[in-house]
């Protein structure tokens, strides 16, 4: 038998203070943030908070108050309500472009990386003439021929999502691909599939994960421009960004009102990009360096 | 092709204003260097001392994490702040502290009186200039010369190390030379300003074996015709037995055994040089045979023992290892051991 | 058990494990044109041995041991493993042989996933062979990782990155010897570690052969290595093999003007080289592969090379009893 090496326990490469130095003051509040827009949008519905399209225009333009929490806009529409409606289909938006790009971006990008040859510059020839498609126009023409819907503003989102997710999963690819230990599960026999999976795909986990959120930040900002121009959720359904557009000619009268829809946004495109960078660098961490 | 090696004589020592002729060019006192890592102060460089000579060739042994390439980089001045940190010490070039110059004052040594080469070749050139730029930018710099006296100048050194065709090679870029001659090219680099000290962090590692020589003859030429000292990194103590006058092996961070290269090598007094030593495949043993592996792996920097930092690996160890740290004493042959191995026994156990 | 082991003898009586024959591997290059990295070489490796193949960069040894393993596949040749001609199997066919062989290669970070465990990648093997129940895997893994000196509770879970290199070279010889293959092929795979590890290592391989009953073949730059574990060794240059004698022999009566002047070369501390005045430094470069000499690819930096080594590609002849050559004027001849 071999020698009796009982090596030293292993390096403790992730002490908690490594843990602590990641989730510092921005982080948890991005977190907290981002928690608390996902559960009120959750249980809002179920909250005894008023219609967000009934009417009041007694209460036309009211500033925060009683019975308007963040005031009520020109039609009297409460403003909390209206915004934590939109946060649904902001998140529902982000959430579903982004699955989109992932599982049909990431995963053609993953094959084309991976067989390269003739399977990748097909995919990536087709990729190229969608990025070729300037983004927001695609977005439009698509939302506009397929009228304005909670569906089709995600497939058209997710559609401009999924040459940039096949490039970030391609480029990966190729790197993890010619690791040898994909060459010792080819030497061991294994079939494709199952590199793909069980050795490729852990690996495009982690770069995907921060770009994803990234990403849904676009989305988001990409949502609220769609509703800007008013081909989002049909009215009265409201959206971050047709309430803005709503509202315009009251800026100077009420600020409020749009100050509400577009704090909101602001912080969760902060939080969301935050998140990002940060996944990001902790990912590299854990990656073997030097 | 062949390339005779004395076809070219290596122009002139270079005069100049140098210090006391008879004191040691380099003396290094109690270097300290440490290193900022997630899990603690890692002292890759602990109280190192000593004196190199002109004209000397000294090397410094170790595995990797001893500090070894810590220590070159040290000198130089070249250890990124952050993570590294200046702990102490004192590095007297010809008389002159380098640590306590500043950055603009070290730069104008850098390259001119102390040169540096490095490991990958393939990584030292700028992969999108040409050669003949690269060369010639150090003595423009360094030395002032107007651009064709330093295109003479780069043509020169192409031609004193070796390389065939130099007037071809002067307008090539890096990725059209192979691995040894990119190597020279480095040297050549190095030696543009006929520096008074060259230091060589593993320099051949990278290398083939026949091209290993090659570099290290040439490197041994220029040294002994120009008066040059030279500081030798390596791991691999075949190269330093060969090329080195003087012997300095390092582990976690401090020399633990300095001395002339023919005696540290054939009778090493720290058990951890004689393992080592041990450990190395030999050509001239039969197969299938049993190294004499060390047992173990070396402490972490960031939580070296109290006693001897050999001392969990060391088959002769003492409990006086654990608790005292011995210091390297001894002259001219120094180590740091309260128990050395006895002359005798190492030579009949190495034979 | 510290005993030495008994060179095996390279006699034909005992039965020969693989067979390669002309190996060619090709590898296109810009305009058109391709050139030879293998060009035709051919060896066998006799049940329980250890065939070293040493070389300097660009000789080919790497691409040998992928071409045999089929990864990629050589563009000419067979290679024989007992009685399958790997070259001609597709499939499944190939992958039912594949587990008979397996490779272990330089860079211990590289050839480990970092994002799987430890167990999870030594048994990876077993699961993709299958005909295995879980229960059954663990117990092998666990054998094989107490094989390599680890005890398998401690580093069940842990990441590559966890471990150093040695470590993480003693995880992936677990993994290669997990399925009890008939032969191993080492590529470098102590080139990258201290000397202190590499003993280690070394001393790790030889009892798992012993004890594992492997045949190998081991591939390196570092000629005190193949002394140290071969019982016969090939050298190559630029594709081609120069000698292929026992170990023993090679390195003391050496027939080939390269394997001799490669001897010359490497630095001993027992016999230091003599920079200043030693003149059997080898000189030149390695021509370039895309464009070889004729004849002898070694004559441009030959001593004895004369006007026939340009004209002819010498073949292999045997010298002395298992002691081949392909040398127009071998030494001592």
């Amino acid at each position: 038998m071999a020698e009796a090496v009982r090596d030293a326990p292993a390096l403790a490469l992730e002490p908690a203070a490594v843990r602590r130095r990641l989730l510092d003051v921005p982080v948890l509040l991005s977190i907290g943030w981002l928690t608390l827009l996902i559960g009120l949008s959750i249980v809002g519905p179920l909250l005894p908070i008023p219609d967000p399209n009934a009417q009041d225009l007694i209460s036309m333009l009211a500033l925060p108050g009683q019975a308007h929490w963040l005031g009520a806009d020109s039609l009297g529409r409460d403003i909390f309500a209206r915004v934590l409606y939109g946060a649904q289909v902001s998140l529902t938006v982000g959430l579903g472009s982004v699955g989109i790009g992932l599982l049909v971006g990431g995963g053609l990008g993953m094959v084309a990386g991976y067989y390269r040859g003739w399977s990748e510059q097909m995919v990536m020839g087709f990729m190229n003439v969608l990025l070729a498609f300037p983004g927001l126009i695609l977005a439009i023409t698509i939302v506009a021929n397929l009228g304005g819907s909670l569906l089709n503003v995600t497939l058209a989102i997710g559609t401009l999502f999924v040459p940039a997710f096949a490039r970030i999963a391609r480029a990966n690819t190729l790197v993890f691909r010619r690791r040898e230990f994909v060459l010792v599960a080819q030497a061991l026999g294994a079939r494709d599939p199952r590199i793909l999976l069980r050795e490729i795909l852990p690996n495009l986990v982690g770069p995907m994960l921060s770009y994803s959120l990234v990403m849904f930040a676009i989305a988001v900002l990409a949502e609220a421009s769609l509703g800007f121009l008013g081909l989002s959720v049909p009215p009265p359904a409201p959206s971050w960004g047709s309430i803005i557009s709503n509202e315009r000619a009251n800026l100077d009268i009420a600020p409020h009102v749009i100050f509400v829809p577009a704090a909101a946004m602001f912080l969760t495109v902060m939080s969301l990009n935050l998140l990002g960078e940060r996944a990001q660098r902790a990912y590299d961490i854990r990656v073997p360096g030097k | 092709m062949r390339m005779s090696a004395d076809a070219v004589p290596i122009t002139s020592v270079r005069q100049g204003k140098q210090g006391p002729p008879d004191g040691p060019l380099l003396v290094v006192e109690g270097l300290c260097t440490h290193l900022k890592t997630p899990q603690g102060l890692a002292r890759v460089v602990d109280q190192v001392s000593f004196s190199l000579a002109r004209k000397r060739v000294l090397a410094v042994v170790g595995e990797s994490g001893s500090g070894k390439s810590m220590l070159a980089r040290s000198i130089m001045g070249l250890v990124p702040e952050p993570p590294g940190i200046r702990a102490g010490g004192r590095v007297l070039f010809d008389g002159k502290d380098l640590i306590a110059l500043s950055e603009r004052e070290m730069s104008r040594i850098r390259g001119r009186d102390v040169a540096m080469v490095f490991q990958d070749p393939m990584t030292s050139l700028n992969p999108v200039l040409r050669i003949g730029e690269q060369i010639a930018e150090v003595v423009r710099h360094h030395l002032g010369m107007d651009r064709a006296a330093a295109r003479a100048r780069a043509l020169e050194l192409l031609t004193a190390v070796g390389i065939p065709m130099p007037e071809r090679r002067l307008d090539e870029y890096p990725h059209q030379l192979s691995g040894g001659l990119r190597q020279r090219v480095v040297i050549a680099i190095a030696l543009a300003c006929r520096p008074r000290l060259l230091i060589a962090d593993e320099p051949t590692t990278a290398l083939d074996v026949s091209i290993q020589a090659q570099i290290l003859r040439l490197l041994k030429r220029y040294q002994r015709e120009n008066e040059m000292a030279m500081i030798f990194v390596s791991h691999d103590l075949g190269t330093v037995a060969g090329i080195a006058d003087d012997i300095a092996v390092m582990y976690a961070g401090r020399i633990v055994e300095y001395g002339p290269v023919g005696q540290v090598l054939n009778a090493p007094r720290m058990p951890y040089t004689e393992a080592l030593l041990r450990s190395i495949p030999r050509l001239d043993a039969p197969s299938h045979g049993r190294l004499d592996a060390i047992r173990g792996r070396p402490p972490l920097l960031t939580a070296l023992p109290e006693g001897c930092a050999f001392q969990a690996r060391c088959p002769y160890a003492q409990p006086r290892c654990a608790t005292e740290r011995p210091s390297l004493s001894g002259a001219p042959h120094a180590f740091a051991c309260w128990f050395p191995c006895s002359a005798a026994y190492a030579r009949e156990s190495l034979a | 058990m510290t005993a030495m082991h008994a060179p095996l003898k390279s006699s034909d009586d005992v039965g020969v494990l693989l067979q390669v024959r002309d190996l060619v591997c090709s590898y296109p290059i810009r305009g058109n044109r391709s050139f030879n990295a293998v060009d035709g070489i051919s060896f066998d490796v006799h049940l329980g041995e250890t065939l070293g193949l040493v070389g300097e960069s660009g000789c080919g040894k790497s691409t040998t041991g992928r071409a045999i393993i089929q990864l990629p596949r050589p563009s000419a040749g067979s290679v024989r493993l007992g009685p399958d001609d790997l070259t001609s199997l597709r499939g499944d066919a190939l992958r039912m042989c594949r587990r008979q062989l397996q490779m272990v290669f330089q860079d211990p970070i590289s050839s480990l996933n970092p994002r799987r465990s430890c167990g999870d990648i030594v048994a990876e093997p077993l699961r993709i062979a299958g005909g295995v129940g879980e229960q059954q895997i663990r117990e092998k893994v666990e054998r094989a990782l107490e094989t390599v000196g680890f005890d398998p509770a401690v580093v069940w879970e842990r990441r590559p990155h966890q471990f150093s290199g040695g470590q993480c070279q003693r995880i992936s010889l677990a993994r290669a010897i997990v399925g009890e293959p008939k032969f191993l092929i080492c590529d470098e795979p102590v080139s990258s570690l201290d000397v202190s590890v590499q003993a280690q290592i070394l001393n790790l391989l030889e009892d798992m052969k012993a004890s594992y009953g492997l045949t190998m073949i081991f591939i390196s730059h570092d000629l005190g290595v193949i002394k140290q574990v071969s019982d016969r060794v090939a050298v190559m240059y630029l594709g081609r093999l120069c000698e292929l004698a026992p170990a023993d022999a090679l390195y003391s009566r050496p027939r080939h003007p390269y394997t001799a002047a490669l001897l010359a070369c490497v630095p001993r501390v027992d016999r230091p080289t003599d920079y200043d005045n030693d003149a059997t430094i080898l000189e030149g470069e390695l021509p370039s592969p895309i464009d070889p000499p004729s004849g002898c690819r070694f004559r441009t930096r030959c001593p004895r090379a004369r006007s026939e080594c340009a004209q002819a590609v010498p073949e292999m002849r045997e010298l002395a009893a298992g002691h081949r050559v392909a040398c127009h004027f071998p030494l001592d001849s």
